[in-house]
């Protein structure tokens, strides 16, 4: 289960149509969302922190298994390239 | 399944049925031993359905109230865990809501499915053990 999640634009809400464009330019496919719009403020950047960050959560206890940070200036692995020998690791059943 | 099953067993029985009642004609009625006392039987027969509508109470099923099934709730994860939450690992990540699209199978552009309101507890409703999230912002 993957979920992206479009936290900003350029530090403020981010709108449908901004989210529509991102999902259609990478092709994504899979669950791609955005705050509310009825909330003034940028809620899940707040909460989970600025980009680019991949969260591995145990879905039975909501805890943070792994945390993985990319680089903000799109240098060096992102946080994907970091966590996958980790999350292919968790799908084979290993802890 | 077992009703499925036993369906099936029905249906492939149902050629080889056919077939014996097919190939050997029923004998007369009158040319055995028991068609007498079936005869006998068959003649009681306005008796005994008198005797088993005595006992039996009509039903108005109009006026009866409709058997609802219970709600498709999907599976039972529980409430979302308490906090206190964070953000670093071994925290509980908080549980938020969003709107946008869910794409559970991964086979399809996400545009080209439903938009909606969703949550991290629906992801846990999913049923999959681990959940990958991703945070990316415009800058």
């Amino acid at each position: 289960m993957v979920v992206e999640i479009l936290e900003s634009n350029v530090g403020g809400p981010v709108p449908r149509a901004q989210l529509d464009a991102w999902v259609n330019t990478y092709r994504i496919p899979v669950t791609a969302v955005i705050d509310p719009p009825d909330e003034s403020v940028t809620r899940t950047l707040m909460t989970y922190g600025i980009r680019e960050s991949l969260f591995v959560v145990d879905l039975r206890t909501m805890r943070i298994v792994n945390k993985y940070n990319g680089s903000v200036a799109g240098i060096g692995p992102s946080s994907i390239t970091q966590g996958v020998t980790r999350i292919l690791e968790l799908l084979a059943g290993g802890m | 399944m077992r009703t499925r099953s036993r369906f099936r067993s029905a249906l492939l029985a149902l050629p080889f049925a056919l077939a014996a009642c097919s190939s050997e004609p029923a004998p007369p009625s009158n040319t055995t031993p028991d068609a007498a006392a079936v005869d006998v039987l068959l003649a009681d027969a306005p008796a005994t359905d008198a005797a088993l509508a005595d006992l039996v109470t009509p039903v108005d099923v109009a006026e009866s109230p409709d058997v609802v099934a219970p709600a498709d709730t999907g599976p039972t994860v529980g409430p979302y865990p308490a906090g206190p939450y964070g953000n670093r690992a071994g925290n509980v990540l908080a549980n938020l809501s969003w709107e946008g699209y869910t794409n559970l199978e991964g086979t399809a552009v996400s545009t080209t499915l439903p938009y909606g309101p969703t949550s991290m507890q629906a992801v846990r409703e999913t049923g999959r053990a681990f959940a990958l999230v991703h945070v990316s912002e415009f800058f």
